[in-house]
């Protein structure tokens, strides 16, 4: 974990530097986007599971209790 | 009549504490904060309900408060020097946030002779300014200089070992959090779930939670301040001695605006912040 620190803080910095000099609705609306950014993988995971599970359960070999 | 104050977001550690204050005080007011990095979230409901059928309709008197005036300034009074001084701390709007529901807490308290307030700090996340012991510390001494008593009831419990997927990855990759393979106690949500105010003992993180008390995604740009660039690199006393250094010189400049509201009311900076 210890080599994963440079390449994060490589990223860290222009992220960081970039919110620090944006005014308050405009960081607000720029921190919104990351975290959106960052969800973004798991939502998509979320919607591909569920896709499967819906795709399964109208599946004719589905297996329905 | 024995009234206290409770900075209540409506979720479990709030709602437990907003509870355990109703079997303390006749009536309970629970203060809501809404800010622009919240904006668009569930109003806090259903606990609130909850807690409305388990002590009495009349016990709760319920206050949904604007801070964003008051976090934005907070945030930028004094930018330059500020940043001069604490560099990329100033990005700690979690921590100006926490402020600002204190600040405004402290004045509906002054406003309606209240002399009691708590809140539902746990030893969670604690990277968040607001919830570092020596923040607190001055927080306690910022109310108690008014007259109004600050606690944290629920500080010493246990948090549930389960943290939301997305918190593992971004907020404890350096084991801030307590997470332990170990059953929790007790936690504020077994704590409900005993009252017949949760249908869980642990909903933390789950869709049920998510509806029941507000969002606060920018938090995200502090977090990769704080866990990619500054602690992997910093030992946690440097980085809560710099934190703790910055929100004193803010709860200074609070203190201020709340000795200048009690002296000229309206005409006061903070009333203005406040409208």
């Amino acid at each position: 974990m210890r080599l994963m620190r440079w390449p994060l803080l490589a990223a860290a910095i222009p992220i960081c530097v970039v919110g620090l000099i944006l005014p308050y609705r405009a960081r607000v609306a720029y921190a919104r986007g990351l975290a959106r950014a960052a969800h973004a993988p798991f939502l998509l995971f979320g919607w591909a599971a569920r896709t499967l599970l819906r795709a399964l359960a109208e599946s004719p070999v589905a297996p329905h209790g | 009549m024995a009234e206290c104050a409770v900075l209540y977001s409506g979720g479990t550690d709030s709602t437990c504490v907003a509870s355990l204050q109703a079997e303390r005080f006749d009536r309970v007011h629970l203060l809501t904060f809404e800010e622009r990095g919240t904006r668009g979230s569930p109003r806090p409901a259903g606990n609130l309900a909850a807690l409305r059928r388990r002590h009495g309709t009349s016990r709760f008197v319920h206050q949904s408060l604007s801070v964003d005036a008051l976090v934005r300034r907070l945030s930028y009074e004094r930018y330059l020097r500020g940043l001069a001084r604490h560099g990329l701390f100033m990005l700690a709007t979690p921590g100006f946030s926490s402020l600002s529901w204190h600040v405004r807490t402290l004045v509906y308290c002054l406003d309606n002779g209240i002399a009691d307030v708590a809140d539902g700090v746990t030893r969670e996340l604690v990277h968040f300014p607001g919830h570092m012991e020596p923040v607190l510390e001055l927080f306690r001494n910022f109310y108690a200089e008014f007259g109004v008593q600050y606690e944290n009831p629920v500080r010493g419990w246990d948090v549930p070992p389960q943290q939301e997927l997305l918190d593992r990855v971004i907020v404890d990759r350096h084991g801030y959090a307590t997470l332990s393979d170990a059953p929790a106690r007790k936690t504020t949500g077994t704590y409900l779930f005993e009252q017949g105010l949760l249908p869980h003992p642990n909903v933390k993180g789950s869709a049920f939670d998510r509806r029941m008390q507000h969002d606060c995604y920018p938090f995200v740009l502090f977090n990769i301040f704080a866990f990619w660039l500054y602690l992997p690199f910093h030992d946690r006393a440097d980085y809560e001695r710099r934190m703790t250094a910055l929100m004193a010189e803010k709860i200074s400049v609070a203190r201020a605006w709340v000795v200048a509201r009690r002296a000229n009311g309206a005409a006061s900076e903070l009333a203005g912040l406040l409208a």
